[in-house]
């Protein structure tokens, strides 16, 4: 039976051929929109997670709880040395984030100073990279803000901001000269940077280490490398992937995901009618041929079966045929950034309300086929309902006379 | 010895209210070794006759009988079963499955019957061969003609060796002196091999080398004519 | 909304602290830090408690609060709002770089953090953070910037990371008795953006020259102005330290 049916499809080349493109294109569009959206909303994601945190930070389990001053990270030079010593890491720079109110001659703004190592921040952060207006800091007494903020604050480069902070010790202030402005495009970012050197923060919080280490690490490798250092981190003290530096955020993107679930099913539905659909033409364009095999001795049993087979084995053709086109879609959109460019081209200023960077690789995860397998799968048995139902009523001596 | 008894068959087809009366009461013998052909214009009824002596459908009233068994009433299954174990059928042109060459069309009955392959090819080697067919075996049915297309399908339904073949109009689509050879070659088949042959025909020109002719009109049998005894038996 | 707006240290000195200690140096100095020195050293001087009309304009909104206010003439001050009703009860502690505020309607004493510190205090152009304060002589540098028979004009400058967000104050003061009359705040453009304006100078048991009355006018396109007066006053006094704790800011302190 799978000779007989084999033997159609191959004959048939170009019924088959229409048939495996058909189900390669749902596969692939399927395995397409699941990459493109789970690599949208990580590039989001990572891109939030290299701005806002760090793709591993170290920081006290108190700290992680609350991030109060009070809990900033005492033996700074031990976890340097645990962070420093594990083979990904890339840099290690140390971080105090202040609760400061910026005063300019016009307004005010409360805000989350960081204080960073000029020299190492660069290293562990997409932020000094995204200064578009003078520079990045280079010694105390220097301010690097978001263009946002920056605009609501109304200065400009040169100007001094007076900062304000309630420290350990008491209420601090000091002068800060602006001497970059990052613009990141991403307005989480840009409403909210202003970063200090780390002797500045110190001076404000009172603090004489830091809040946390902020930790380089190769993309995609963060959890596991955070994993890994908690094995040799004193108690009290833990390093955290991005996942856990932003847990809201994860769980807004899982639910952004779940939004897509309505549209990636209609997507399938679509996919699964123009399955079912070639393959009902198929059928019926064959009435005649199956009219002679009735008329022959073939049972309609046999029949039926026939055509299953040759749905089945024609679904699952261009299921593979989909599948590998797809994963190596994925795999280079993956590797190349073509997504992000082309995101950005035809939506970047509707898009600049997310932490979304230029650089989108689609996701290639395992699952993708099994939705894929689904879909086809649903299709193949609506396929089979339909067509083996109709060669079920088929009267040879009337299918015979059936138009070619 | 009588093979297949058609006896005072009735079809009648409705559409809606009208009743078409396709056969008014038809009573054929056909004997072992027969070479007989129903004519009669078109609309006489002469292929619903052969498609209830086939059991591809099956008659408003009276009985058919095969070998002393009545077929008329068979389940759709078993009918099928019966057509593959002891029937062979040639229909008009385009019967030939289009996605298989010459050779496994010939040989499409005996596959259906289970018999392995390289058995089945020999026979419908063999069978080709007698039709003339040597050497397009590996052809598909688009390659070749009318003619042999129809050959292809006289030799599948002699490879497996079926008690008659049936041919409904199988020169309908063939130029006269192609369809004069495919019944030549049937008639030799008949004399040479003891195929049993029932066809139908509506080209009268075709009737020379037959030895009984069944004239249908209006679906009922008008003449019976034995061309070596010249006896009616209607 | 209204934007927050901003005085630093002079405004605190002047509206919470001001007194009449008699402590003038009826010698005019003539180097700039030490007339500044004199001039802040005179409005420092002791306790005074004091009820205050401030009017708050805003556009087309005009608003009238009236304040009772205690202070030691140092680095502490109890202020509540006697009107208008709907604010009443309402109280702010300042103690040192300490802030709090107390809600009636609430029944609660709330500090104040430094992001809200910002916000514009009972809608004038005086946010609670002025009235904590900052070190004038720590983040200026004083020079002369005129001088006439009848007042001196100090010019001060930013110290080098000063937490000050203005280019320059310019501070005019009378002469002799180094009673300030008017202080121009410019940003860094040199756009003058705040001024404020001290009148009505009262001498009390031989004090120093006080202003009771302010006009601190916002110089920015659609900027407000706010105008303070003492209504009546006693300068000189006293209060007892139990007038700046938490249970005084919740219950007032009489004595």
């Amino acid at each position: 039976m799978v000779k007989l049916a084999w033997r159609s499809l191959f004959r048939q080349r170009r019924r088959t051929a229409l048939l495996i493109a058909v189900v390669a294109y749902a596969t692939l569009a399927i395995l397409f929109f699941w990459g493109f959206v789970d690599g949208f909303l990580n590039s989001i994601y990572q891109g939030q997670g290299r701005l806002v945190a760090a793709p591993v930070a170290i920081h006290t389990e108190a700290y992680q709880a609350d991030p109060d001053l009070s809990h900033a990270l005492t033996e700074l030079a031990a976890a340097r040395e645990v962070a420093a010593a594990h083979p990904a890491v890339s840099a290690v720079s140390a971080r105090l984030d202040v609760p400061v109110l910026l005063r300019s001659p016009y307004a005010s703004r409360g805000a989350n100073l960081r204080g960073v190592e000029p020299s190492t921040e660069p290293a562990v952060s997409d932020v000094p990279g995204a200064v578009k207006e003078g520079r990045f800091l280079a010694a105390q007494g220097e301010v690097v803000l978001g263009i946002a903020l920056a605009r609501d604050l109304d200065v400009r480069l040169g100007e001094r901001l007076a900062v304000d902070a309630n420290g350990l010790d008491g209420p601090a202030a000091t002068g800060l000269t602006v001497v970059g402005f990052v613009d990141s495009g991403v307005e989480q970012v840009d409403e909210t940077v202003v970063l200090a050197h780390i002797d500045d923060a110190r001076t404000l919080s009172g603090v004489t280490t830091a809040t946390s280490l902020a930790v380089g690490v190769p993309f995609g490798r963060e959890e596991a490398v955070a994993r890994a250092l908690n094995q040799d981190l004193s108690a009290g003290v833990a390093a955290f992937g991005i996942m856990d530096q932003m847990g809201d955020l994860a769980q807004g993107l899982a639910a952004e995901r779940l939004q897509m679930l309505p549209l990636g099913l209609l997507f399938s539905l679509f996919a699964a009618v123009a399955v079912t659909s070639s393959l009902v033409v198929s059928v019926m364009e064959r009435t005649r041929e199956f009219g002679v095999m009735l008329a022959l001795g073939m049972s309609h049993r046999r029949l039926g079966l026939m055509v299953t087979t040759e749905a089945v084995l024609g679904s699952l053709l261009g299921l593979g045929v989909g599948l590998v086109l797809g994963y190596a879609l994925l795999v280079w959109l993956a590797q190349v950034n073509v997504l992000g460019p082309a995101i950005m081209a035809a939506y970047g200023d509707f898009l600049s309300g997310l932490a979304l960077t230029n650089d989108v690789r689609a996701d290639v995860r395992l699952e993708y086929a099994m939705y894929a397998g689904f879909t086809v799968v649903l299709a193949a048995v609506f396929a089979v309902i339909t067509p083996a139902r109709r060669v079920a009523r088929l009267v040879p001596s009337e299918a015979m006379r059936a138009p070619d | 010895m009588t093979l297949f008894s058609v006896r005072n068959v009735r079809k009648t087809y409705r559409v809606g209210t009208v009743e078409t009366h396709a056969l008014r009461g038809v009573n054929l013998e056909v004997s072992r070794g027969e070479f007989t052909a129903i004519a009669g214009p078109s609309g006489s009824g002469k292929s619903t006759l052969l498609h209830l002596m086939g059991v591809l459908d099956r008659p408003s009233d009276g009985a058919v009988v095969l070998a002393g068994e009545r077929i008329d009433r068979l389940p759709r299954a078993a009918a099928a079963r019966l057509r593959l174990a002891r029937l062979g059928f040639v229909f008009q042109a385009y019967n030939l499955i289009p996605v298989m060459t010459a050779l496994e069309n010939a040989a499409f009955v005996l596959e259906l019957q289970g018999v392995p392959r390289r058995e089945r090819e020999a026979r419908a080697r063999e069978a080709l061969g007698l039709l003339g067919m040597d050497g397009l075996e590996g052809r598909m049915p688009n390659q070749l003609s009318g003619g042999q297309q129809q050959r292809v399908a006289v030799a599948r339904a002699i490879a497996s060796g079926p008690d008659i073949v049936l041919a409904d109009e199988p020169t309908a689509n063939l130029d006269s002196a192609t369809g004069q050879a495919l019944i030549d070659l049937m008639r030799r088949l008949n004399e040479e091999q003891g195929v049993t042959f029932v066809f139908s025909t509506h080209d009268p020109r075709l009737l020379s080398h037959v030895r009984r002719t069944v004239r249908l009109e209006d679906g009922r049998v008008v003449d019976d004519e034995h061309a070596d005894a010249g006896q009616g038996d209607a | 909304m209204r934007r927050p707006k901003r005085l630093t240290a002079m405004v605190v000195c002047l509206l919470l602290a001001a007194s009449g200690t008699p402590s003038l140096s009826q010698d005019v100095p003539a180097d700039a830090e030490a007339v500044l020195d004199a001039v802040v050293e005179n409005l420092r001087g002791g306790g005074q408690r004091a009820t205050i009309e401030m009017r708050v304009e805003d556009g087309e909104d005009v608003e009238t609060y009236r304040l009772a206010i205690i202070s030691d003439g140092t680095d502490r001050a109890l202020t509540r709002v006697l009107e208008p009703a709907r604010e009443a009860g309402q109280a702010f502690l300042v103690n040192g770089n300490d802030l709090f505020i107390y809600a009636p309607r609430l029944g609660r004493t709330l500090r104040l953090p430094p992001s809200g510190r910002s916000d514009s205090f009972l809608g004038s152009d005086l946010s609670y953070n002025d009235l904590a304060g900052d070190d004038v002589a720590r983040d200026f540098t004083a020079s002369i910037a005129a001088r006439d028979e009848a007042t001196i004009t100090l010019s001060l400058t930013p110290n080098e990371n000063a937490a000050t967000p203005y280019g320059e104050v310019r501070m005019n003061v009378r002469l002799p008795d180094l009673a300030p009359l008017r202080l121009t705040y410019f940003d860094q453009r040199n756009q003058a953006v705040k001024r404020i304006e001290l009148s009505s100078f009262e001498l009390h048991d031989g004090s120093g020259p006080v202003p009771t009355r302010f006009d601190v006018v916002d110089l920015r396109p659609d900027g407000g102005r706010t105008v303070a007066r003492w209504l009546d006053a006693e300068f000189g006094v006293t209060p007892p330290d139990r007038c700046f704790t938490l249970e005084a800011l919740e219950r007032g302190c009489e004595w």
